[in-house]
């Protein structure tokens, strides 16, 4: 007897080629079946030493009946999977757009602007619990560093870039409401919340800061394991000047972030 | 109308001279010092006097009334009075008959006197005003000092109506008065002085212009060096200016920080030593510079010193954090 979710994963991946359907409706009570008989019927198959036949479905990926699973060719089996809880890593980047202005004295002008922020340079963590296959709720924390680049233009010497630029330190703590439609292969999902961020620049005291956070992302299964590979995208602006975001006077109100993450996800729970 | 004798407007040079009553320790700013101050930070009214007095001379001007002059210079010392990061007092004691510049009097006179006079005192008709002290030789504290101001200028306490503004130039004075010297925070742009320039800078804003009246940070910032106030809550860059590894002899450093505009300076010592002190926590952009090639050196009190101006103007490309009673060691290297 293999796993169940092994199996399960492998008749996915089978399935991969085919039109996909919400893998909610596999479960649909209107097929008049669950899944879990069609895995059954596939591990009694396996027993039989006939691996994986291929299974009859109605449209909605259940089996019509049990005859016609036992000899009948394709399609997919349970459709894309959810589970009831999932725990990502991320690792990723952002292009960063703050530009904090600029401040003069009689003998210099002085300008700031974040840098892109590199691969590496932004990860952290994410779980999510759903409800349903369709919705879940999400908490996340990431850590960033951002670099902020010094420009003077001088009277007298001329243009300085700053060797060193300005290193911001950030933790980020989101919480969002998750919506997602569980295919065969892949997982599409939206999700929006809100963020936390508490960053803080070597001399100054920490400063918080708040926005509401927009997502997207595709999670794509492994097919051996209860896990998949998520690529996800998060937009956030972050308002008001304050904290180091006032380094320069005149600065602009705030930070447009783009992130895009790259994660591994571990999927836990019985899949309805 | 008056006839000015001069009609330049930039460049009007105002002179602080120190008389010497017995002896006078003056050897430049200390290593330590953070603005230019006159005779290091000892140069200064004595911490156990409660109010520095100070009468008005009883003479009109040819373009003010003695009341507009003891209106115009109690609003001058008013503005120094008022820092709150400095702890000091000025107190007007009335009008005097004393002349500026009649030493020994124990009257500390402001004010104007004749053409004559400046002439016995040997002083260019060039200069807008002068500013003595007198000094105690055990502790170096000042014991007296007078503010002589140049009639020969139509002085005046509208200068947008035309004329030299009297107050900016007696804040000026009032600096010296208490133990400045003078800063090189500040740029001619050829038709008169910028705005954000120091009250200190060696010459005037010119006429017509008021811009005089208001202290800059510079400016705050080496009174409470002199005169530090319980509510000075700052800290320091201190290092070395270099050139090929060798400390460059006066070299005026300034600090700006970006955030609140805050810009001080300081005058490095013979071997390249500085210390910016009064300077509010932040994160500064700190620039060395040479004195400007149409200064002469004199302009500025280093007296006997050579002055090193062969060097670029020249930033640290990095930011330095100034932390609360903190100082923060910073080496400057400059091209020559």
């Amino acid at each position: 007897m293999i796993p169940r979710r092994l199996g399960s994963a492998v008749v996915a991946l089978g399935c991969a080629a085919l039109p996909l359907f919400p893998a909610s409706a596999s479960a649909a009570p209107a097929a008049g079946a669950s899944r879990k008989p069609i895995v059954g019927l596939l591990d009694a198959a396996r027993a039989a030493g006939g691996g994986y036949a291929p299974v009859a479905t109605d449209r909605w990926g259940a089996a019509a009946t049990p005859q016609a699973q036992a000899g009948m060719a394709p399609v997919f089996a349970p459709g894309g999977e959810w589970a009831r809880a999932e725990a990502a890593a991320l690792i990723g980047s952002q292009r960063v757009n703050q530009d904090l202005g600029f401040s003069r004295n009689i003998f210099q002008t002085v300008s700031a602007e974040a840098d892109d922020v590199g691969f590496g340079e932004h990860y952290g963590a994410r779980g999510a619990v759903f409800v349903s296959p369709y919705l879940g709720l999400e908490a996340g924390y990431t850590r960033t560093t951002t670099m902020f680049d010094i420009r003077i233009e001088d009277e007298d010497a001329g243009l300085v870039l700053f060797d060193e630029g300005l290193v911001q330190k950030s933790n980020e703590f989101t919480a969002a409401a998750v919506a997602q439609v569980a295919l065969a292969a892949v997982t599409p999902y939206l999700s929006v919340g809100y963020g936390w961020r508490e960053s803080e620049v070597e001399g100054d005291a920490p400063f918080r800061t708040g926005a509401l956070v927009f997502g997207a992302g595709i999670k794509v299964p492994f097919p051996l394991f209860p896990a998949a590979i998520a690529f996800d995208y998060r937009f956030v602006r972050y308002g008001g000047p304050e904290g180091p975001l006032e380094l320069v006077e005149g600065g602009t109100d705030g930070a447009t972030i783009s992130a895009l993450t790259l994660g591994i996800l571990f999927r836990f729970g019985e899949r309805d | 109308m008056k006839s000015e004798p001069f009609r330049t407007r930039a460049m009007r040079p105002l002179v602080a001279a120190v008389i010497c009553a017995f002896a006078l320790p003056l050897g430049g700013p200390p290593a330590a010092s953070g603005y230019q101050l006159v005779g290091g930070a000892t140069f200064r009214w004595p911490p156990q006097l409660d109010a520095v007095p100070y009468w008005v001379a009883n003479r009109d001007d040819n373009w003010m009334t003695v009341e507009d002059v003891v209106t115009e210079t109690r609003a001058a010392m008013n503005t120094w009075d008022q820092i709150a990061q400095a702890d000091l007092t000025l107190s007007y004691q009335g009008l005097t008959n004393q002349r500026p510049f009649d030493f020994f009097d124990r009257t500390n006179t402001v004010g104007f006197s004749t053409r004559e006079h400046l002439r016995e005192l040997g002083l260019s008709e060039a200069t807008l005003s002068v500013t003595s002290w007198l000094n105690f030789v055990g502790t170096g504290h000042i014991a007296e000092s007078d503010i002589l101001v140049n009639p020969a200028f139509n002085w005046t306490d509208t200068p947008e109506r035309g004329g030299w503004d009297y107050r900016s130039l007696m804040v000026h004075e009032v600096g010296h008065f208490l133990g400045l010297g003078h800063s090189n925070v500040g740029r001619d742009a050829g038709d008169g002085l910028l705005a954000g320039s120091a009250i200190m800078w060696p010459y005037s804003f010119g006429s017509m212009s008021s811009l005089g009246r208001t202290l800059t940070d510079d400016d705050i910032a080496g009174i409470s060096v002199l005169y530090p106030g319980p509510a000075r809550e700052t800290g320091a860059i201190s290092g070395i200016v270099r050139r090929d590894g060798v400390g460059v002899s006066h070299a005026h450093v300034t600090a700006f920080e970006p955030h609140a505009g805050h810009t001080v300076g300081a005058w490095a010592d013979a071997a390249g030593r500085f210390e910016l002190g009064g300077l509010v926590p932040g994160r500064y952009v700190v620039r060395a510079n040479p004195i400007p090639e149409t200064h002469p050196a004199g302009a500025y009190f280093f007296s006997h010193a050579v002055v090193d101006r062969d060097f670029q103007v020249t930033i640290l490309p990095r930011f330095v954090v100034v932390r609360r009673d903190e100082a923060t060691e910073v080496e400057i290297e400059v091209l020559p």
